[in-house]
C-alpha cells in the first residue's frame, strides 16, 4: 500500500467523485422501483462505479520541483500537476483545520445524499414503504458521515468518533432488548431458544462493530495534507499515518517549495 | 543571515498583502514581468529555506507553512509544544513560544513587532488591543 495517495477533492476527479456519490444514492431506490426503473437504476449504479474508480487516488510523485497526483483504478485516468506551492498544511495537526474551508463545493453532493430521504418524501408526497427505508437510509448515513468529516475540525472529529463509538455500543445493547422482546411477542418463545436467529443477530452486530472500528481507525489515523498553488487552487493528499505525513511535508518543502532558492 | 534581500521582500509583500498582479508590480517597479516572476519565485523559495532552518534549529516538525502570508506553525519533536514563526520584513523570523502572551512593558516591543509583521503580510487588519490582535493572528494561522 502507498504511504501517500491523492484525495479526489479538486479538479475533474473531485467532480467525478462527487457525482458518483449522487448516482449511487439515486440508483439504489430506483433498482427496487419497478422493471423500467430497475434498468435505469442499474445503469446509473455502474456509471457511478466507473466514475468512483476513475477518480480514485492512485499515486503521488514528487520530482523536478512539482507534485504529480494521479487518479484512476486499475489504470491511470487523470493527472494533476501542482507546481508553485505557496502553502502546505497538515490539517490534522492544526487546532482548527477543517476540509470545508478549502473544498466547499464537495459538501454539496454530500448534503444532497444526506437529505435524499427527505427529497424522496417531498417528490412523492408520501412516506416511503418500510422495506424501502434501508435503501434510502444507507446513502443518507454515508452522506452524513462525510458531511461531518468535512464540516468538523479534525480535533473535534476525533472526539466525535469517540462519542459515536459509545453511542453505537449502547444503542446495540438497548436494541438487543427490543429485538428479544419483539421476538418473544411474535413467536411466543425466547430468542435464546432459536440458535439460528441468535447467531444471525450476533453476526450482524459483530459486522456493525467491525465496520465502525475500521472506519474510526482509518478516519482518525490518516492525515490530510493540503497544498495551495500560486493560482490559489487547493489539493489534498492523504497520508496513512503521522510519520508518513511528516515525511511527505518535509519532502515537499525541500524538493518543491525550496527549489528556486 | 536569515533574511531575504530587500528588493525581493518588497516584491513578495506587494504580491501577498496588496494582492497586486505581477504585471502591476512590474509597472510600479519599472522592471519586466519576467523579472518580477523570477524574483517572486526566488523570494518564496528563500523564505521556505529560512523557515526550514528555523524548524531545524528548534528541533520541530512543520505543521503549516505559508510563504504568501509569511508564517509557519511548528510542533516541537520533544515537548510537542506549538511554536508560531512569522517573518518580520527587513529583520527576519520571529518565534512565539506560547499561544497567549501578556503584552506588558517587557513584552510590549515584541508584541508590537509581531503584530506589525502580521499586518504587513495581511494576516490581521486593524487592531485596538495587542493581546487580542495576537490571539486573532494565532487563530488565523490555526484554521
Amino acid at each position: 500500500m502507498e504511504k501517500w495517495y491523492p484525495l479526489p477533492y479538486s479538479g475533474v476527479p473531485g467532480a467525478l467523485s462527487a457525482l458518483s456519490m449522487v448516482l449511487f444514492a439515486v440508483s439504489l431506490p430506483l433498482q427496487i422501483y419497478g422493471q423500467n426503473y430497475f434498468t435505469l437504476g442499474l445503469v446509473l449504479f455502474w456509471i457511478g462505479w466507473l466514475m468512483a474508480l476513475a477518480s480514485a487516488g492512485r499515486n503521488v510523485t514528487i520530482s523536478e520541483g512539482r507534485v504529480t497526483l494521479t487518479y484512476g483504478f486499475p489504470f491511470r485516468v487523470f493527472k494533476l500537476v501542482v507546481d508553485g506551492v505557496v502553502e502546505m498544511a497538515d490539517l490534522n495537526s492544526l487546532q482548527r483545520g477543517k476540509l470545508f474551508k478549502y473544498f466547499k463545493v464537495q459538501v454539496i453532493p454530500y448534503a444532497v445524499v444526506t437529505f435524499y430521504p427527505l427529497l424522496y418524501v417531498a417528490a412523492k408526497f408520501s412516506l416511503p414503504p418500510i422495506y424501502f427505508l434501508a435503501f434510502l437510509l444507507i446513502p443518507s448515513a454515508v452522506g452524513l458521515s462525510l458531511l461531518i468529516y468535512f464540516m468538523l475540525t479534525f480535533a473535534s472529529y476525533r472526539r466525535f468518533i469517540k462519542y459515536a463509538g459509545y453511542t453505537v455500543v449502547s444503542t446495540t445493547i438497548i436494541a438487543n432488548f427490543g429485538i428479544a422482546s419483539y421476538y418473544n411477542a411474535a413467536f411466543g418463545k425466547p430468542i435464546t431458544s432459536d440458535a439460528h436467529a441468535l447467531i444471525l443477530l450476533i453476526l450482524g452486530e459483530l459486522l456493525i462493530f467491525l465496520a465502525f472500528a475500521l472506519y474510526a481507525s482509518l478516519a482518525t489515523k490518516r492525515h490530510v495534507i493540503l497544498l495551495e498553488d500560486t493560482r490559489g487552487k487547493h489539493y489534498a493528499i492523504g497520508a496513512v499515518d503521522e510519520d508518513a505525513a511528516k515525511e511527505l511535508t518535509r519532502k515537499i518543502v525541500e524538493e518543491v517549495m525550496m527549489r528556486d532558492a | 543571515m536569515l533574511k531575504i534581500p530587500r528588493r525581493m521582500e518588497e516584491v513578495l509583500l506587494m504580491a501577498s498583502q496588496r494582492k497586486m498582479r505581477e504585471v502591476d508590480i512590474a509597472a510600479k517597479l519599472g522592471v519586466t514581468k519576467q523579472a518580477v516572476s523570477k524574483s517572486l519565485r526566488e523570494a518564496r523559495a528563500r523564505l521556505t529555506q529560512i523557515f526550514l532552518t528555523v524548524a531545524e534549529l528548534l528541533n520541530s516538525d512543520i505543521a503549516r507553512i505559508n510563504v504568501e502570508k509569511g508564517f509557519m506553525i511548528l510542533r516541537n519533536r520533544q515537548t510537542g509544544a506549538r511554536l508560531y514563526v512569522i517573518y518580520v520584513p527587513g529583520q527576519g523570523p520571529l518565534v512565539l513560544f506560547a499561544e497567549k502572551i501578556e503584552c506588558t512593558s517587557l513584552n510590549k516591543p515584541f508584541c508590537e513587532k509581531l503584530v506589525k509583521a502580521a499586518k504587513s503580510w495581511g494576516i490581521v487588519e486593524q487592531y485596538d488591543n495587542l493581546e487580542e490582535a495576537i490571539s486573532t493572528i494565532i487563530g488565523r494561522m490555526e484554521e
